[in-house]
C-alpha cells in the first residue's frame, strides 16, 4: 500500500515537472498567462473595497478576513489547476472518446487522467493567493502554516469535486457543462462570506456544493486558530476522494471506445 | 442577409439539443443572483438609500446585469473562433461565400438568443417574486429599453469577436478575455457605476461597461429620454467603431494565414 503511494506520488512529481517544461516551450504565453491571472483575480478585490466603503464589517467579517477567504479560494483553485488540471476536462475526454490512451497504461485511470496536464495561469492564483495572505496575516508563522496545510487540502478537494462531478457524464451524455457549473459555484460562493447565507442555501453549501467544508471551515481555523475543524475538513477531503474514485471507477464500466486514434504526448 | 439568419437559426437549434447544460446554468445563475441579492440585502438593512439608488433598484440592477452577462455569454464560441485561427480551420472558411466576421456575430447571436430570452424570463420572475416590481417602470419605456438591450449584446459580442481574432497575433489570448470579463463583471454587474469611488466614475462611462450593461440596465430601473439618447448615442458609436475595427483586425489578420495542406 505504501510502495504504491510512493509510486504515485513520484509519478505526480515527474508529471508535474515534465507538464510545466512542455508549457515553458513557450515562455512568452507561460509568463502572461501567470501575469495576467495574477492582476485578474486582484481585480475582485475592488469589489470588496466598495463593499466596505459603506459598512465596516459584513456578516461579521472584516477586510481582513475577506482577503483571507479569497487567498485560500485563489490558492486552493491553483494548487487545483496546476497539479491536476485535466479533471476540468473529463466531461470532453470521456465524450470524444479520448481516455482509450489512459485505459492502457498501467496506472489507476483516474490518477493517470488528472496528473497528466496542467495550467501554467495557476501559478497566477496561487501567487495571487500568497500575497493576499500576507496581507491579511502579516508574518504570523502559525497562521501562514495553517493557510498552507488548508490550500494544499483545498487544492485536492476542488480537484477531487470537479472529477467526481465530471464522472457524471458517464450517465448523462450531453451534460459536459454540468461539472463547470458545479466548479464555479464553489468559486463563486467560496468568495462571499458565509454569514450571508442562511437555511436551504447553507444546507446546500455543506451538501451538494460542499465549499463550507473546502473553504468556510478552513477560513474560520486559520482566523480563529481553533483546530476544531481541522479533523472534519481532514475526513471529508478523504471521503471526497474515496467516493470520485468509487463513482469513476464504476462510470468507467459504462464507457464505450470511439475508435479515435490518440495518443498522450 | 438572408445567409446569416440561417445560420443564427441553425446555431439555437444547435443549442436545444444541449437542454440539461442550459438547465445547470440557470442552477449556477439562480444560485449567484441569490448570493449578490443577500449581500445587497446585508448592506442596506440599516439604511433606505445609497448614492441614489433605493434597494429594490440595486437589487433590479443586479438581476438584470446578471441576466445580460449570462444571457449573453458564450465562452465555448469565444473559444471555437481562436482555435479556428490557430488550427488553420479559418482557411477553409475564408473562401466561403460570407463574411468571416458576419458569420461569427450571427452564429454568436444564435447561440446565445434561446438562452438570453429564457434567462430574461426566469430573471424577471425572480425578481417579481422575491424583490417586488420594479418601482416607476413605464411599460411605454418597453421599445426603447429593448433596442439598447439589443444593441449592448451586440456590442458584447463584437468585443469577444474582435479579442478572439487578436490570436493571429498572439499564441494566447485567453488573459485578454479574463480582464475584459473581469472589467465588465466588477465595474458593470455587482454595483451600479454610481457606487464606484468618485475618480473611477468618469472612466468607466467610456468603457463597454456603459453602453453593454450599465446603460441598458439603468434604463429599466430608471428610465428617461436622456439617458436613453446618450445611453443610444454610445452604443451607435461603439458599434461603428467595433464593426470597422473587427473588419480591419480580421482583414490584417488573414492575409497571416499561412496553411499547409493535410
Amino acid at each position: 500500500m505504501l510502495y504504491r503511494i510512493k509510486k504515485n506520488f513520484k509519478i505526480l512529481k515527474m508529471s508535474f515537472i515534465y507538464n510545466i517544461l512542455k508549457e515553458m516551450e513557450n515562455r512568452g504565453s507561460f509568463l502572461s498567462q501567470i501575469i495576467f491571472m495574477t492582476i485578474n483575480n486582484i481585480f475582485f478585490i475592488v469589489q470588496w473595497f466598495v463593499f466596505f466603503g459603506f459598512k465596516k464589517i459584513i456578516v461579521g467579517y472584516n477586510f481582513n478576513d475577506i482577503l483571507m477567504l479569497w487567498a485560500l479560494v485563489s490558492a486552493s483553485c491553483g494548487i487545483a489547476h496546476l497539479f491536476f488540471e485535466n479533471v476540468f476536462y473529463i466531461p470532453e475526454i470521456i465524450t470524444t472518446g479520448k481516455l482509450d490512451a489512459y485505459i492502457t497504461q498501467p496506472l489507476n485511470v483516474l490518477w493517470n487522467v488528472s496528473i497528466s496536464k496542467t495550467n501554467p495561469s495557476a501559478l497566477g492564483d496561487l501567487i495571487n493567493g500568497f500575497i493576499l495572505a500576507f496581507f491579511a496575516v502579516g508574518i504570523n508563522l502559525y497562521k501562514i502554516l495553517l493557510f498552507l496545510l488548508f490550500l494544499i487540502l483545498g487544492g485536492i478537494s476542488i480537484a477531487s469535486f470537479s472529477a467526481l462531478c465530471g464522472s457524471l457524464v458517464f450517465w448523462f451524455k450531453r451534460g459536459e457543462g454540468i461539472p463547470h457549473n458545479l466548479y464555479f459555484s464553489i468559486v463563486m460562493a467560496g468568495t462571499y462570506p458565509e454569514g450571508v447565507f442562511n437555511g436551504f442555501v447553507k444546507f446546500l453549501f455543506y451538501t451538494v456544493i460542499p465549499v463550507g467544508f473546502m473553504l468556510y471551515m478552513p477560513l474560520k481555523t486559520i482566523c480563529s486558530l481553533k483546530l476544531t475543524y481541522f479533523a472534519t475538513v481532514l475526513l471529508f477531503d478523504v471521503l471526497l476522494v474515496i467516493l470520485t474514485f468509487f463513482v469513476f471507477n464504476n462510470g468507467l464500466r459504462r464507457y464505450s471506445s470511439s475508435n479515435l486514434i490518440n495518443n498522450r504526448v | 442577409m438572408k445567409k446569416y439568419f440561417y445560420i443564427f437559426k441553425t446555431a439555437i437549434t444547435e443549442k436545444i439539443s444541449y437542454l440539461l447544460n442550459l438547465l445547470f446554468t440557470f442552477i449556477f445563475f439562480c444560485l449567484i443572483i441569490f448570493i449578490l441579492l443577500s449581500i445587497w440585502n446585508y448592506i442596506y438593512a440599516d439604511t433606505q438609500i445609497i448614492n441614489g439608488y433605493l434597494l429594490n433598484q440595486v437589487m433590479w440592477y443586479v438581476l438584470l446585469a446578471e441576466v445580460l452577462w449570462f444571457g449573453g455569454h458564450n465562452p465555448i464560441f469565444i473559444d471555437d473562433v481562436s482555435n479556428d485561427i490557430k488550427t488553420g480551420n479559418i482557411a477553409c472558411k475564408i473562401n466561403k461565400p460570407y463574411n468571416y466576421i458576419f458569420f461569427s456575430l450571427a452564429k454568436y447571436l444564435g447561440d446565445i438568443f434561446l438562452q438570453m430570452i429564457v434567462f430574461l424570463l426566469i430573471g424577471i420572475f425572480i425578481g417579481c417574486i422575491f424583490i417586488d416590481f420594479i418601482q416607476n417602470f413605464n411599460i411605454k419605456s418597453i421599445l426603447p429599453i429593448v433596442t439598447t438591450y439589443t444593441f449592448g449584446i451586440i456590442i458584447n459580442s463584437l468585443i469577444y469577436i474582435i479579442i478572439s481574432l487578436s490570436s493571429f497575433w498572439f499564441e494566447e489570448n485567453k488573459p485578454f478575455i479574463w480582464i475584459y470579463d473581469k472589467i465588465i463583471v466588477i465595474f458593470g454587474i455587482v454595483f451600479p457605476l454610481e457606487m464606484l469611488p468618485d475618480w473611477l466614475k468618469p472612466l468607466t462611462m467610456y468603457t463597454p461597461v456603459f453602453v453593454s450593461v450599465y446603460g441598458p440596465v439603468k434604463l429599466t430601473i430608471d428610465f428617461s429620454m436622456n439617458i436613453f439618447y446618450k445611453v443610444m448615442t454610445a452604443q451607435f458609436l461603439w458599434f461603428i467603431g467595433l464593426i470597422i475595427l473587427a473588419l480591419y483586425i480580421y482583414q490584417k489578420g488573414a492575409k497571416k494565414i499561412n496553411s499547409n495542406g493535410g
